[in-house]
This record gives structure tokens, C-alpha cells and sequence, in this order.
């Protein structure tokens, strides 16, 4: 897709997105949630810019949602800046956070940095448990309701998150950065033979990425109005990131996006009911993926696509990774 | 003339930018309720029934169950002379407080409930709480009992157990009493444990407060916090040992509590006290500790049920035991006494809109089977209720008796442990 016709589907699809509550009849609960989607949409983006981009697959996330959250929140309640302030804020202390860690463990590839980030979300974790004076311990926080955003304001925030996260998304793929980061992706060693900085990229994009998914982490303190350590730092935040992403298309623009909104839909049907289950058919979807279909729904749309066009599968075409490990079909 | 597709994005780039700077808002004094009479009154709560606290969420259940079974006995609760039953919906938050929230949610704006009966445990109801207030609906629980939940000056919330501080003073009394008579070294040694909830703050405080208004008596020498949920309690045990402490004052849930007190026991400590907060008498804790590894624990409750064997006290026990074959503990007895004080305000008002019997709800007062008699939810304490606790100390012959205040004692405390050598 040529970027003048990516930029005209992106801001058709805002302007459309920014109208439809307005105009369909979405219930307050619904409304809420989507707003909440949208939220989950940009993180599972930023994500996608470290583990799909890049192919350093992280674990440990949940650390930077945490931090930008307790930041922000923090920063509300002592000194009642404007909540947008603070998110930002929140999301630069949680960039910030990352790189502290991220620069030194980005040395590691592979399952290497995988198993390192892991360490480093649950080293958090429990250092934000036990930090009572600042995250509240095992209680949380409560936010101010007044001076916050109400949860149909939030909506429109979220969309707003969304579409940077979106044009970001697609802004780094495009250009000589991403074609950097593809590089490093398929031969670290010898991206640096042809002048790729591989330390630099990654540093870079990590703390793209944790300031995003911090930002993503105030949002969301902003939209329970109450965050607590268990479940800003938990592995499952993580472990969600990483799903949103697989499903929907592992280090493509735009797959994370559908991995979300599946991974809210499947949560949000059982929530009520089996809420313990979804995390069983979450694990039946990743195999189900790993196995036929490596780039998830994006790969799927894709090969529906191509068996309709009659065309072979090509990577320039299909907006497919730069460097995916498709399999043969 | 036409425009190329560049001129066209950058015309919806635009339109864009200009939608970014605006988040629309609507008027937020929502319908705060019908004003004719519902065919069913329905009552939304989350209860943990299943994860950490699922033992604790099932006794509420039992509580919140046997009132709205009660009251539809009666035809259900008269609304200005029209009977109108009450039909609990009732999910599972799995004890986790983001979850607790989520369903809250969907149960006040998408199934429409018209009230709402809280959770259990004080980080969970402190979660879901705010929701309530966001959304303008009456809460009342039975969970939540530390004061910060009542201090952010939400006007929707109403907590049906008094506060936690009060509990650690009341057991300090008793304890005072007993170093008065003699059975007690002066100054105590004193170890707070706490978890690093508000609950387990309000605790420190309670004893904190006390000691230091009893100074000569009690020496504080050990003050050591936990995370919910723990694993391994072995490190502060260690500490606590070292410090020589006489008195070890522990605030933790149930979990938590068989956790600790299981390496307690095969650490082979003793103390002259030994208190978990409102933990000691439940049953599970008996199984899973063996009776012997609960002796001569002291706890502090908020319903007991040999408070009296006359009037509501009579009627619930009587009616629990009918229903479920065994007595209820403080756990039910607070489940059931939030949801009589909605049933009670709602009644009150004579309609269903929520603004009406949350006003009743803040003036109530009302028989209960609570300490004192009375159940309230002043406004000075944020809608909490505020009454007496009692003192239980479990003994070797499986009994739990009333041990303070001294007008409602049904035994004799026994201090120090006397498994204790030395």
C-alpha cells in the first residue's frame, strides 16, 4: 500500500472511529470497553515495534505499564497536574525505565532476552509491591475522580492513542530506521558490518516503545480511576502484549491491532462467566497460530487474499515483515 | 479543477488534527432511577468465589443469600405498599481487584442493576468502590474495613465493618488487662506484622497508637510488613524470633494467616500472644492446621455468635443453621447485615431510585445483630459503621469464647500461652 493511500485508509478510519459513538447506539458498557480496546490496540503496537520489529521478544512489558501508570497516578494525586501531562510524563519515566535495563540486556538475543525480561517484570513487580509509600503496596492507589477524565471522554483518548501508536507503527517500518531494525532482526553481526548501530537502534526503539506502553499504563490507571502493583506488573500483562501481537500478526503494522480485538472480545464473553477459561483458549489460539499460521490473522487475510487473486505469496506485496519466517504453503 | 490524493490527506490529516483537540462530554446527571414500581428489584455484587479468598467469598455468599432469601419469604420489600422481590446477580471477581472492577462495571451499566452489594477484602472493595461512586449507585458492603476507603469522601459508599484500628486497640486491651493482673511482662516486647494493605496499615496504627499511649508498658521491637498472598513467611518469623518478642501482633487474611502460622508452628516458635487480627476461629483454619496449631489464638471480630441468644441475633443464627447445617461466622453474619441495611433503606424510601435510598441509607439506623445493637453509617467516618468488637480466644477444648468486653464475655481469656517453656 503506497503511504499517500495508507495515510488516507488511517485518517478515514480516525475520522469514522471519532464519529461512531456519537451517531450508533452503543451501550455505556460497550462504549467503554472499546475506548479500553483502543488502549490495548497501542500498547500491543509498541510492543510490536521491539518483539516484532526488531525480534527481541519482551516479557517483561508489564514493568513499563506499571511504571508509567504508578507515575502518573503519582503525579495526580501529590501535584494535580492535567492527567494528559502526567500520562506523558508517566510514559518518559517508563521509556526512561526501560532503557535503564533494556541497554545493557539487549546485548542478548533470542531466548537469552526473553528469559532476562522476564527477571526484570517480576523484579519490579515485587520491588512495587513492597514500595507501599509509593504504588501503595498490595492496596493501590485510588485516583481523584474530580479532574480526571470520565470513561466516555476516555474513549476519544484512547483513539487518540491509538492513531500515534498506529502512525508510529508505520513511520518505523518505512523508514531507514525500520530497514535498520529488519537488519538486526535477521543478522545482528551483520547489520553492524553494514553500518546499522545495533545498540543505538534497539535502544532507540525500546524506549519508543516503553514510552508508549507507559503512556498506555496512565491511561489505563486513569480509566479503572485505581491501580494496584498485582495487576499493573502482572506476567499476564505481559503474556497479553505478547498474544495481542501473535494474533494477530507478529511484526506486521497493523496485526497487533486485530490480536486485540480478539483478545478483548474472547475476555470479555467469559469475563462473566468462565473468567479463568480465556486464558485456555488463548494458549489453544497461540498453538493453533505457531503451527498453520505464523502471522496470524494478518497472514490469514493475506492467504485468503492471494487464493482470491490467483497471486503468489511475495513479501513486498503482502506488507508482510521484511524478514518474517513465513512457512511454505 | 481536481485535487491529487495528496491534497485530499492532507485535507483529512487536517480534519484530524482539528477532532484531536476536541473529546466530546454529555451531561452526566444521569436517570438516577425509576420512579414507578420494578417487577424485580435486582441487587448486583461480585464475591471472590473462587482464587485466594474464595472460602472468605463463600461465607459472604451464604450471607447475602440467606437476607434476600428472607425477605422474598416475605413477598419481598414493600414499596409504599407493594410487595416487590429481590433477585441477586451475583458473579465471581476471582479475587483479583481489576476484575472485581470490570464487573462492576458491566453489572451497573450494562445488566442495569439497581443496587449493589460489595466484595469481600479490603483491597477489593477499596478497587471496586470507586466505580460505585463514579456511577452514583448505592454500595453497600461488608468487606472493606479500612478507613481509607471511607476517607476519599465518596457519598455512595457504605461499609457495614468498623474500623480496623479499633480492633487492634480493643485486643490491646485485653492484653493491657492481663499485664495489669500480673500474667504479662512490663514493658512487652511488641512485634507488628502486618500486610501492606490499608487493613494491615489501620493495624499498625491500632497498636501503634496504643503503645504509644501506654509508654513504660510496651516496647515496639519489631514492625515488619508482607505482600497479600505470600509464600514464604520464613525471614520476618526469623526476625520476629530474634527480637525476643513477647506479644506478636499479626494482621493478615485467611490465606495468609494458615500460611504464616503453619511456619510459625514447624519453626517451633511460641508467644506469650499470639494474634492474627480477625483471624483464629475459622474452621478451615482448623483442618488445615490441626487443632492444637490454632490453640490460644487471640482474635478480634465483629459478630460472634454467642452475642446473644434473643431477638435478630436469635433469628439469623437460627435461620443460618436451618439453611446451611452449621453456624455462621462473623464472616455471614456482616454479609447478611449489608444486605438488610439495603433491603432496609430501599424499603425506607418506598421507591428505587437510587439518589432517595442512598439519603436513607445515610441516615439510617437500624436494629441490628451487630456490637451495640444499633447499625448506622455516620457520615463523620465516611459511611463506615463504628460499634465494639469483640475478643475470642481459641482454647484447647475446640471452644472460642467471648473473652472482652467484659459485659459480654461467655469465658476467661488465658495469657501467656502456657505451651509456651521459659
Amino acid at each position: 500500500m503506497s503511504r499517500w493511500r495508507f495515510l488516507l485508509v488511517f485518517a478515514a478510519a480516525m475520522v469514522l472511529l471519532w464519529i461512531a459513538p456519537l451517531v450508533l447506539p452503543l451501550g455505556d458498557y460497550t462504549h467503554d470497553v472499546v475506548g479500553l480496546t483502543f488502549m490495548f490496540m497501542a500498547a500491543a503496537l509498541a510492543w510490536n515495534w521491539l518483539g516484532g520489529y526488531v525480534g527481541q521478544i519482551s516479557f517483561g512489558h508489564a514493568a513499563m505499564f506499571g511504571v508509567g501508570g504508578f507515575v502518573a497516578a503519582r503525579l495526580m494525586l501529590s501535584s494535580g497536574l492535567p492527567f494528559v501531562v502526567a500520562w506523558l510524563a508517566g510514559g518518559l519515566v517508563a521509556g526512561v525505565f526501560g532503557l535503564l535495563w533494556g541497554h545493557p540486556t539487549l546485548r542478548l538475543r533470542g531466548p537469552y532476552f526473553s528469559i532476562a525480561t522476564i527477571g526484570v517484570g517480576e523484579a519490579t513487580r515485587l520491588v512495587a509491591t513492597y514500595w507501599s509509600d509509593f504504588t501503595g503496596g498490595s492496596s493501590g492507589l485510588s485516583l481523584p475522580l474530580a479532574g480526571n477524565p470520565t470513561k466516555y471522554q476516555l474513549y476519544w483518548y484512547g483513539l487518540y492513542l491509538l492513531g500515534a501508536a498506529v502512525l508510529i507503527s508505520y513511520g518505523l517500518r518505512r523508514s531507514r530506521i525500520g530497514l535498520g531494525l529488519a537488519a538486526i532482526k535477521e543478522d545482528v553481526d551483520a547489520a553492524g558490518d553494514v553500518g546499522v548501530n545495533p545498540t543505538l537502534y534497539q535502544d532507540l526503539v525500546l524506549f519508543l516503545s516503553g514510552t508508549m506502553v507507559g503512556i498506555c499504563g496512565g491511561f489505563y490507571a486513569s480509566y479503572q480511576a485505581f491501580i494496584d502493583p498485582q495487576d499493573m506488573f502482572s506476567f499476564d500483562r505481559s503474556i497479553g502484549l505478547i498474544l495481542m501481537a501473535v494474533i494477530g500478526g507478529i511484526g506486521t503494522v497493523l496485526g497487533p491491532v486485530w490480536g486485540a480485538v480478539v483478545f478483548v472480545i474472547i475476555q470479555e464473553f467469559l469475563l462473566a462467566t468462565y473468567s479463568e477459561l480465556y486464558l485456555g483458549l488463548y494458549g489453544a489460539l497461540l498453538i493453533l497460530i505457531i503451527l498453520f499460521e505464523p502471522l496470524g490473522l494478518t497472514g490469514l487475510v493475506q492467504r485468503v487474499h492471494r487464493l482470491l487473486l490467483r497471486r503468489p505469496a511475495t513479501a513486498a506485496s503482502s506488507g508482510a515483515p521484511l524478514t518474517a519466517d513465513r512457512r511454505p504453503t | 479543477m481536481t485535487r491529487s490524493p495528496r491534497h485530499s490527506t492532507v485535507l483529512l490529516g487536517v480534519a484530524v488534527l482539528v477532532l484531536a483537540g476536541c473529546v466530546p462530554d454529555r451531561d452526566d446527571n444521569r436517570d438516577s432511577g425509576a420512579t414507578t414500581i420494578p417487577d424485580t428489584i435486582v441487587i448486583g455484587s461480585t464475591l471472590p468465589l473462587t482464587g485466594t479468598e474464595s472460602k472468605t467469598g463463600g461465607r459472604f455468599k451464604q450471607g447475602y443469600e440467606l437476607a434476600v432469601e428472607l425477605e422474598n419469604a416475605d413477598g419481598g420489600i414493600d414499596l409504599g405498599g407493594t410487595k416487590v422481590p429481590v433477585r441477586l446477580n451475583l458473579l465471581d471477581d476471582t479475587t483479583d481487584q481489576a476484575k472485581a472492577v470490570n464487573l462492576a462495571q458491566r453489572l451497573i451499566t450494562q445488566d442495569k442493576v439497581n443496587f449493589f452489594l460489595g466484595t469481600y477484602s479490603t483491597a477489593v472493595v477499596e478497587a471496586q468502590s470507586t466505580v460505585a461512586e463514579q456511577n452514583k449507585i448505592p454500595y453497600v458492603n461488608g468487606g472493606g474495613a479500612a478507613t481509607s476507603i471511607y476517607a476519599k469522601g465518596f457519598t455512595w459508599v457504605f461499609g457495614t465493618l468498623a474500623p480496623v484500628a479499633n480492633l487492634a486497640s480493643t485486643e490491646m486491651s485485653w492484653i493491657d488487662q492481663q499485664q495489669a493482673a500480673g500474667k504479662l511482662p512490663k514493658p512487652a516486647r511488641v512485634a507488628i506484622v502486618w500486610e501492606n494493605t490499608s487493613h494491615g496499615k489501620d493495624f499498625r496504627k491500632g497498636v501503634q497508637d496504643f503503645t504509644a499511649a501506654h509508654s513504660g508498658g510496651y516496647q515496639v521491637v519489631t514492625d515488619e510488613s508482607f505482600a497479600l498472598d505470600g509464600k514464604d513467611f520464613s525471614a520476618i518469623l526469623s526476625r520476629v524470633r530474634a527480637a525476643h518478642a513477647d506479644l506478636l501482633m499479626v494482621d493478615a487474611h485467611l490465606p495468609d494467616f494458615i500460611t504464616m502460622q503453619r511456619q510459625y508452628l514447624s519453626s517451633d516458635m511460641c508467644s506469650k500472644v499470639l494474634t492474627y487480627g480477625a483471624r483464629g476461629t475459622e474452621s478451615d483454619a482448623r483442618s488445615a492446621l490441626g487443632a492444637d496449631g490454632v490453640n490460644y489464638i487471640l482474635s478480634a471480630v465483629w459478630w460472634n455468635k454467642q452475642l446473644g441468644n434473643a431477638g435478630l441475633n436469635k433469628e439469623f443464627v437460627d435461620k443460618f443453621t436451618a439453611k446451611y447445617g452449621t453456624d455462621p461466622e462473623w464472616y455471614q453474619a456482616l454479609g447478611y447485615e449489608a444486605a438488610r441495611s439495603l433491603f432496609t433503606a430501599i424499603a425506607q424510601a418506598g421507591t428505587v431510585d437510587k439518589e432517595q435510598v442512598r439519603a436513607k441509607l445515610s441516615a439510617l439506623r437500624m436494629d441490628s445483630i451487630l456490637p451495640g445493637g444499633t447499625l448506622s453509617y455516620p457520615a463523620d467516618k465516611g459511611g463506615q459503621a463504628d460499634y465494639p468488637f469483640v475478643v475470642q480466644q481459641n482454647l484447647p477444648d475446640g471452644s472460642s469464647p467471648i473473652i472482652y468486653p467484659a459485659d459480654v464475655a461467655t469465658g476467661t481469656g488465658v495469657a501467656p500461652n502456657p505451651a509456651c517453656k521459659g
